[in-house]
């Protein structure tokens, strides 16, 4: 069980930080059409 | 998306049938009985420790020959997924120990050596984290990887070369050495779940740095352009 947890943990910080990213992404291009 | 759950779905299964295989379809080993079962998972998620740091070895001499990003992304992505498999081991590793020694842990070369290999790649992730420049990042850390490296064959002979508390090489140890043909089987599915469950992590945590590595690119294009506009502008307030 402990083995799954560990990757389901991990897994959802690396989704958490693609989610992140993909706002950052999105934030930064918008700014970049506006200038 | 459709795939994704699919594939999801696929490694749930695997997952629910790897469990089962390991506690109900794997015979009964004759003297450590029922807690010898978390060998199945505790020797795949080495195998997949190994299969992270050597891809991160990979990686480290081709961003030193090419210079390529994308070398030095999947560096760093198999060494944090290596860090994840690496700490399962060491979780499972002491969770096995305990009623079969009577001890968690011992300062034997085995787990000596494995102690070491799981600091020396959190190092290498610190170093990453302290080095502002990404280009001076990218090639330190890729000739730290490499040193990191030459600690893994030591863990794989450790218990080869030294006399240790942990057990004699199970697979590829000698004449005295393998495993009742059932066991190898639950073993491999095991070892195939825990390497199918890596593989899409791994390919996840790529795209993080990818992304990460856009971020930053945008972040200097912006930059940039506020910079022209700046320096735009001024001769115009300076004629007025």
């Amino acid at each position: 069980m402990c083995v799954w947890a560990v990757f389901f943990l991990y897994e959802t910080t690396v989704a958490r930080r693609i989610s992140k990213l993909r706002d950052e992404l999105n934030r930064l291009k918008q700014q970049l059409r506006e200038s | 998306m459709k795939s994704r759950i699919v594939g999801s779905a696929f490694a749930a299964a695997l997952i629910i049938f790897a469990g089962y295989a390991a506690l109900y379809i794997a015979p009964e080993e004759a003297t450590m009985h029922e807690v010898q079962r978390i060998f199945y998972f505790h020797v795949s998620a080495w195998v997949a420790t190994f299969t992270a740091f050597t891809i991160v070895f990979i990686s480290n001499i081709a961003y030193l020959t090419t210079r390529g990003q994308r070398w030095d992304s999947l560096g760093v992505s198999a060494a944090e997924v290596g860090i994840a498999c690496c700490s399962i081991g060491l979780i499972t590793g002491p969770l096995w120990a305990k009623p079969v020694w009577g001890i968690w842990w011992t300062w034997d070369a085995r787990l000596t050596t494995t102690f070491i290999m799981w600091l020396m790649y959190i190092s290498y992730l610190m170093l990453r984290s302290l080095l502002e420049d990404p280009r001076h990042r990218a090639s330190l850390s890729a000739v730290f990887g490499i040193f990191a490296f030459l600690d893994v064959p030591l863990v794989y002979m450790s218990n080869r070369l030294w006399r240790t508390q942990h057990p004699q090489p199970v697979f590829f140890g000698g004449p005295n050495s393998g495993i009742d043909p059932t066991m190898l089987k639950v073993f491999l599915l095991c070892m195939a779940a825990v390497l199918i469950v890596m593989i899409p992590v791994l390919v996840d945590r790529y795209r993080v740095e990818c992304m990460r590595n856009e971020v930053e690119e945008l972040r200097q294009e912006i930059e940039l352009h506020s910079l022209d506009a700046q320096s735009q502008s001024r001769p115009v307030k300076e004629a007025l």
